[in-house]
């Protein structure tokens, strides 16, 4: 017996301005940088961080963070390691690190890139608010001219260059636009915007990124991407997340399982479950599934066998006619 | 509030107004011991315990609570009686509510209960259907708004106040909505709940259907009808939900302790207070946030997770080197509110915890100075040394047992 299209009534969509049909959204995976930066975490193995790299090139998402040179020891040898498995295994996934603007965290980046002979992308980040400069103690043009300085560096010694601002969600918009514009102009590919503190609504997230796309756009960036980059400190990393895409963001960083610094980032495979709704991707969800159970083992995190129920669930919402009946509960 | 801190901070977030549709600001309804208690995990607490739970939320500024399903059972029924009469005999600010499905054997014997205690009893009054599963099943909304419109009444004539959930309104056409709530509304509901029952909602769409309702409540004559909103986290998006629907105009919001609940549960009630303060919307003491949800963590069986916002372990901590950097020299200003504020978005003050700085494989000199001052070590630049290069090699959090080892001996191999 075949169940009648119920006609559902799709409150979600609207066609106001905050709604953009089908943005062009990618994922970036930083389980492997910021996701060690739970204080709660193992840091994975060599071998396991091999692993989850497969399972998550198996998802689908189009990039990952490798983790961060200018560490030393072990941090820039996993680099390297991770770096050389991509190539070795012909997987689809693009690798990225992470770097400080000085020359202990771009120049062994370089060198991996280098040895390794394929293309690196790196995140520079910065601070940028007026309260990491007087709690640093920063002066405005020093920031300007190290970005410059080390964006132009890592551009030209042949990396791809994703600016950050740090805490670019309690950044003024005229500092953050001077920062972008100068990265931009040094040849930044990508700009990064950070809710560091985990401090943003989605109505705040929206604002900030039109803010930058449009000023971006204005001063001819408009092949410049945009990445979104949030924590969970409020409840509310996975509906920025969505937020910041729908007002411009092209790329949305999340991590295994959310874990990251304080209480983690916008969960990946919330990410992943609600643009699948969307139709903005299409991820393999049973890849999924067996990515968080590796990286909850290789983490010594419990994975929550629920979150993996409900991704099923989820994914026949879009998959096939939904089936009512059975999803309708006696009570809510 | 004027600070000086507060040039230091741009409020992307006040871009748009976030003043609320509604007089008054938002209220909280805890689901903790009626939703939280379904959850697959979840064990039976005595009725000490869930009298407990009550005292918490109302120490936390939470105004009513779902306190049971008296229709599942007998044992439940004395439960919800013990609970609201606990209620009364301590002048917990609190009110109980009972869930009820729309037939005599739910709603009576909260009837029964209020008639007892001499003082009425909300209850939130459910159909076990929707208009979606009318069109599914072929039947007419007709015979759905008559069974609302019956039983509302029913419970209304026997004095309790009743607020009207209606289930799967975030999948229901308006004109269903509007028909189904007519009828509710016109037998005298009180309230209306809109429930997200699938949890397929996204923040925009609660928006909007919140503002819906509140509209078609306006037309319909019933402007003082509130409003409650009751979501699912299926999408990681209830937190978000929630919010959007007060911004729409719902005025009161359904929330778990720690988010226990049907499952993957509901919005964590601690997450919508510090919201809500955030926000400006309600003005919660959260002094006691942290035993409310320790409370029930031992109550349902369910352990507080490390990276819960705001109560977990990780909510303050950080074993960063660049944060711990940052925090430290903060608080060489002598700025409190700087330290609690330079990487953190929720003061750690209002729920009586403090920003902790740990050493890990992520931490530079910083993080051990920084152990090393609060263990009476300051100047030993020895232990400071044999410290930092464990922690590079180590895979996890350093303890402070392990910090200690290092401290005070040398550890094999550390003659780099």
């Amino acid at each position: 017996m075949s169940v009648p299209d119920p006609r559902a009534f799709d409150w979600n969509s609207d066609e106001s301005w905050l709604w953009r049909p089908r943005p062009e959204v990618t994922f970036l995976d930083e389980t492997l940088r910021d996701g060690l930066q739970s204080p709660s975490v193992r840091h994975p193995a060599p071998a396991e961080k091999i692993a989850m790299l497969h399972l998550l090139d198996r998802v689908g998402i189009a990039t990952a963070n490798v983790g961060y040179p200018g560490a030393g020891g072990a941090a820039a040898r996993d680099v390297e390691l991770l770096c050389r498995e991509i190539e070795s295994a012909g997987l689809r996934v693009t690798p990225k690190c992470a770097g400080r603007t000085c020359a202990d965290d771009v120049i062994p980046a370089v060198e991996i890139a280098q040895r390794v002979g394929r293309p690196l992308e790196i995140g520079l980040f910065l601070g940028s608010s007026p309260i990491r400069q007087r709690a640093e103690g920063w002066d405005w043009e020093h920031l300007l001219r190290l970005t410059e300085q080390w964006v132009g560096f890592a551009t030209r010694w042949g990396l791809s260059v994703l600016f950050v601002t740090e805490d670019t969600t309690r950044s003024r918009p005229e500092d953050v636009a001077r920062l972008y514009q100068a990265a931009v102009r040094s040849g930044a590919r990508r700009v990064g915007l950070a809710d560091t503190v985990g401090c943003a609504t989605p109505v705040g997230a929206h604002a900030l990124v039109r803010f930058v796309r449009a000023s971006l756009d204005a001063a001819g960036g408009t092949d410049v991407g945009l990445d979104w980059h949030g924590h969970n400190d409020r409840g509310l990393a996975v509906a920025n997340a969505l937020s910041a895409a729908l007002a411009g963001a092209d790329r949305l960083h999340g991590t295994a399982l959310g874990v990251g610094e304080r209480v983690g980032n916008a969960g990946i495979e919330h990410l992943l479950a609600n643009a699948l709704i969307l139709g903005w991707a299409r991820p393999d969800l049973d890849a999924l599934c067996r990515y968080l159970r590796v990286a909850g083992a290789a983490l010594s995190v419990s994975v929550d066998e629920q979150v993996l129920a409900t991704l099923g669930g989820l994914a026949r919402l879009t998959l096939s006619p939904p089936d009512y009946p059975a999803l309708v509960r006696a009570v809510c | 509030m004027t600070n000086p801190l507060d040039q230091l901070v741009f409020d992307w977030n006040s871009s748009e107004p976030v003043a609320l549709p509604f007089p008054g600001g938002v209220t909280f309804d805890d689901e903790t011991l009626r939703d939280g208690l379904q959850s697959p995990s979840a064990r039976h607490p005595a009725v000490e315990e869930k009298l407990a739970m009550l005292e918490f939320a109302a120490a936390v500024g939470v105004t009513s609570a779902d306190v049971g399903l008296p229709g599942a059972g007998a044992s439940a029924a004395s439960d919800v009686e013990a609970l609201c009469r606990g209620v009364t005999a301590a002048g917990l600010p609190i009110a109980p509510n009972c869930a009820a499905r729309a037939t005599a054997d739910d709603i009576t014997p909260v009837l029964e209960i209020a008639q007892r205690l001499g003082r009425p009893v909300e209850i939130a009054l459910f159909l076990a259907s929707s208009p979606i599963r009318c069109h599914v099943e072929g039947w007419s909304l007709d015979e759905l708004a008559q069974r609302a419109e019956r039983w509302v009444a029913f419970a209304v004539a026997n004095g309790a106040p009743v607020t009207f959930v209606a289930e799967d309104s975030t999948r229901s056409h308006p004109d269903d909505l509007r028909r189904i709530f007519a009828a509710a509304v016109g037998a005298g509901a009180t309230r209306i709940c809109i429930a997200d029952t699938a949890g397929q909602a996204t923040p925009l769409g609660a928006y909007r259907v919140a503002r819906f309702v509140r509209q078609a409540l306006t037309e319909l004559g019933a402007a003082g009808v509130g409003l409650d909103w009751h979501g699912h986290n299926d999408r990681g998006l209830a937190v978000a939900n929630a919010l959007a629907a007060a911004w729409g105009g719902a005025d009161r919001l359904h929330a778990t302790a720690l988010g226990v609940g049907e499952r993957v549960g509901n919005p964590p009630m601690e997450q919508l207070l510090v919201n809500a303060r955030l926000l400006g919307w309600a003005r919660p003491d959260l002094s006691r946030l942290m035993e409310y949800t320790e409370h029930a963590s031992r109550m349902v069986g369910v352990p507080i997770p490390a990276g819960a916002p705001v109560v977990g372990r990780d909510a303050f901590r950080t074993t960063t080197g660049v944060h711990a950097s940052a925090i430290i020299k903060a608080g060489l200003t002598g700025d409190e509110e700087l330290v609690d504020l330079v990487y953190s978005a929720v003061p750690a003050r209002w729920v009586g915890r403090r920003q902790e700085i740990e050493v890990g494989p992520m931490s530079g000199s910083s993080n051990v100075r920084s152990w090393l001052a609060s263990h009476g070590r300051a100047e030993d630049r020895a232990a400071l040394s044999r410290i930092l290069s464990a922690a590079k090699r180590s895979d996890h959090t350093l303890s402070d047992e392990e910090l200690q080892r290092i401290a005070v001996a040398p550890t094999e191999g550390d003659e780099d």
